[in-house]
């Protein structure tokens, strides 16, 4: 194999004959889909995408990019692939912290899991070798006591990482998720319910620094530095993701940008501020400056910070370790009080208290499950109680119910727990009433109210993974200006942008580097870092295509599987309920946006055709 | 009339928000009347050509002035005001 920075191995890993078997990568598809997400969903393709999700058959794959593990900045990310049992569309779910790091360095680009194991196991990977273990002694264990088990519960001062279901995977809760590190999850999609289903508990990897891949010495290293220095300098120097430091009096220095210095809950105040930020179910777009700010990133910061942990070759460092020191749960300690799970379990539902937040997020890193589903299907929930569709009900903010019934949920301990741990979808349809389920294709939205920032009502709808804001970022553009600033009010331009995001994020979570390179750097620093790791001509126009190809391979996949335009659709809700606050009176345009996104596509009501599956080269 | 700041511009100002008697009309005015009381603020808004930065959002009454008037957008006594700096996150 003639291409940097892969390992050139891959295992395949059958549970139910529990053998393991290794091979190269396809150097062919290596240079089609370029890594982690593209290339996992190329193995998931071959794999059949009339796959029942939840059969033994199904793939759980878990795939590296060509960056990953090296020394090029935010290359710290691994992709979870699989069918989902939650949406039924092929799933991509990436994770930062040092697992992936770990993989590459024990020698793997990707293990690829079939089959079912008839008791439960786990993975243990070391030196280009993967065992199957037996796991009776920590099947049922949350994840923090698992990774402890293992010795990896001090994040990169450890070799050892572990990646692992909690008993919400262990129990068939379909947006189950994984995570490594105690708080770094792979969290939507239901990859955890995948690996419960496999009785499949954890990955331990082994790996230190000597299996990193590095450039040779001379001229192809000195070109490599300065595709990295340029794409580090950009991010350095970014008002946006520029690393933080502090005063000795703990005030913030000038020129500390705002990711790194208060995480990505930052956001909180921003969205609230426009009407875009879905409140009691989305019933509402805005709640008040109080309550938004009372569990922004700004008062995480001022009042609950411990300490700023980071990925692998990671500045920014906007993970916040946070303390609880009143109340219930004073004594939490916790990781990850993202801005996604601040909304969903905040304004969402109706609860202005940070250590609810808090607590239920540590459930979630815990017992193994999406924190952006799990808010949802509380909040709707909730709605379902306030308009008498329940008999046991739950009422907004009740901090305690949250926490209850997430434990509920993960243990299927309860009649009411069993059902919402189906997701928000199914549940609201056991009810008869998918009225109030704020799903698309089966997945629940995250924190960006559509008829607020219309883009993200187009990109929740045509994402092939049902509802993300990750698959075509468009507040980069309706919020901050990136790569030029549109009005969130507008419809009328957002298909094209939105291609132009997809595609471009495709291509990033193939390499596969964080998301949030993307405020500082673009397709031209993409193109010198893969030329100068991979060793292949890649231009700026190459980086669109390659995204492109990855896009629509996925479309392809899930066309295949039974999808079709009329699934690119959004809940009832956004597209008749107008908003309040701010963007009062505005619905989400969906149908129009939806028009001139498939003409950007080139697709057929949502369809990839022959043509352009030759086009780029998905089909010969 | 109440200023709301968020992340870096918070110490500038001393708290999360300022209130401001007697306000001028247009943005413009009020943000010459706020960096003149608060030092550092003019540098974190404007570029050194007086444009405001890129990726400082300033909302009037929740709307962008981006996509308003900018600077020459209007503003009342009972409007409301919030100033960020380059904010972003997502995940």
């Amino acid at each position: 194999m003639a291409l940097g920075g892969f390992a050139n191995r891959v295992a395949r890993i059958n549970l139910t004959d529990r053998s393991v078997s290794y091979e190269g990568i396809n150097e062919d598809d290596a240079r089609k889909y370029i890594g982690a997400r593209g290339l996992g969903v190329k193995y998931l393709l071959d794999n059949g995408p009339e796959t029942d999700p939840t059969s033994p058959d199904n793939m759980l794959a878990l795939v590296n990019g060509p960056m990953t593990g090296t020394e090029v900045t935010m290359s710290g990310r691994l992709a979870f692939v699989t069918k989902s049992p939650l949406t039924g569309t092929v799933t991509d779910s990436h994770m930062g912290g040092w697992s992936a790091a770990r993989l590459r360095w024990a020698g793997f680009d990707a293990l690829l899991i079939t089959g079912k194991a008839d008791s439960p196991v786990y993975l243990e990977v070391e030196d280009g070798a993967v065992e199957i273990k037996d796991a009776s002694d920590i099947w049922g264990k949350g994840i923090h006591d698992t990774v402890a088990h293992f010795g990896s519960d001090s994040g990169n001062k450890t070799d050892v990482s572990v990646m692992s279901i909690g008993q919400a995977g262990e129990n068939g809760v379909l947006f189950a998720s994984f995570l490594n590190e105690d708080d770094r999850a792979a969290g939507r999609g239901g990859t955890g319910a995948v690996a419960g289903m496999k009785n499949l508990k954890c990955v331990v990897v082994r790996g230190t620094r000597d299996g990193r891949w590095r450039p040779e010495q001379g001229e192809a290293r000195q070109k490599f530095r300065e595709a990295q220095g340029a794409h580090l300098k950009l991010i350095m120097e970014s008002p946006v993701t520029a690393p933080s430091s502090v005063n000795d009096d703990g005030t913030l220095k000038d020129g500390s940008g705002a990711l790194s210095a208060f995480g990505t809950n930052v956001l909180m105040n921003a969205v609230n501020s426009i009407g875009g930020l879905g409140t009691k179910n989305s019933q509402l777009t805005q709640t008040t400056p109080e309550a938004a700010d009372a569990v922004s990133g700004e008062t995480m910061r001022n009042e609950y910070l411990t300490a700023e942990p980071t990925c692998h070759a990671c500045p920014v460092a906007c993970k916040k370790e946070v303390e609880i020191t009143e109340g219930p749960h004073a004594g939490l300690k916790m990781e990850s009080f993202e801005y996604e799970p601040a909304w969903s379990l905040g304004a969402n539902c109706g609860n202005d208290d940070p250590a609810v937040i808090a607590k239920v997020i540590d459930q979630c890193n815990d017992y193994g499950m999406d924190a952006i589903e799990i808010g949802n299907v509380i909040s709707m929930y909730m709605e379902a109680s306030e308009r008498g569709y329940v008999d046991t009900p739950l009422d907004w903010g009740d901090g305690a119910g949250m926490v209850r019934v997430t434990e509920e949920m993960a243990m299927g301990s309860s009649s009411i727990g069993q059902t919402l741990g189906q997701g928000t979808a199914k549940a609201a349809a056991a009810w008869g009433h998918s009225e109030i389920s704020m799903t698309v294709k089966g997945q629940a939205v995250p924190a960006y109210d559509p008829r607020g920032i219309k883009g993200e009502g187009l990109g929740y709808a045509t994402s092939n993974r049902g509802a993300c804001h990750l698959r075509g970022y468009t507040p980069a553009s309706e919020l901050l200006g990136i790569p030029v600033k549109t009005d969130p009010l507008d419809w009328d331009g957002k298909g094209p942008l939105l291609k132009i995001f997809q595609d471009l994020h495709a291509f990033s979570d193939s390499l596969d580097l964080c998301k949030f390179s993307a405020f500082a750097v673009g397709a031209p620093e993409y193109a010198a870092l893969y030329e100068n790791v991979v060793g292949l001509p890649m231009s700026e126009e190459d980086v669109m295509v390659a995204g492109e190809r990855i896009y629509n391979l996925e479309r392809h996949f899930n066309n295949l599987a039974g999808f079709d335009g009329s699934d690119d659709s959004l809940p009832e809700r956004f597209l008749t309920e107008p908003a309040s606050g701010p963007a009062e009176g505005h619905i989400c345009e969906l149908d129009q946006m939806k028009e001139q996104y498939y003409e950007a596509r080139g697709w057929d009501d949502g369809v990839v055709g022959e043509a352009k599956l030759r086009e780029l080269e998905i089909i010969s | 009339m109440q200023i709301r700041f968020y992340a870096t511009l918070r110490p500038l100002v001393g708290g999360r928000s300022v209130d401001l008697s007697d306000p001028p009309d247009t943005v413009s005015g009020i943000l010459e009347r706020l960096a003149c009381e608060y030092e550092g603020l003019h540098d974190q808004l404007f570029d050194e050509d007086g444009t405001v930065r890129r990726f400082v959002a300033i909302m009037v009454d929740g709307r962008d002035i981006r996509h308003i008037d900018g600077l020459q957008s209007r503003v009342s006594p009972d409007s409301e005001l919030d100033i960020f700096p380059p904010v972003a996150g997502g995940i």
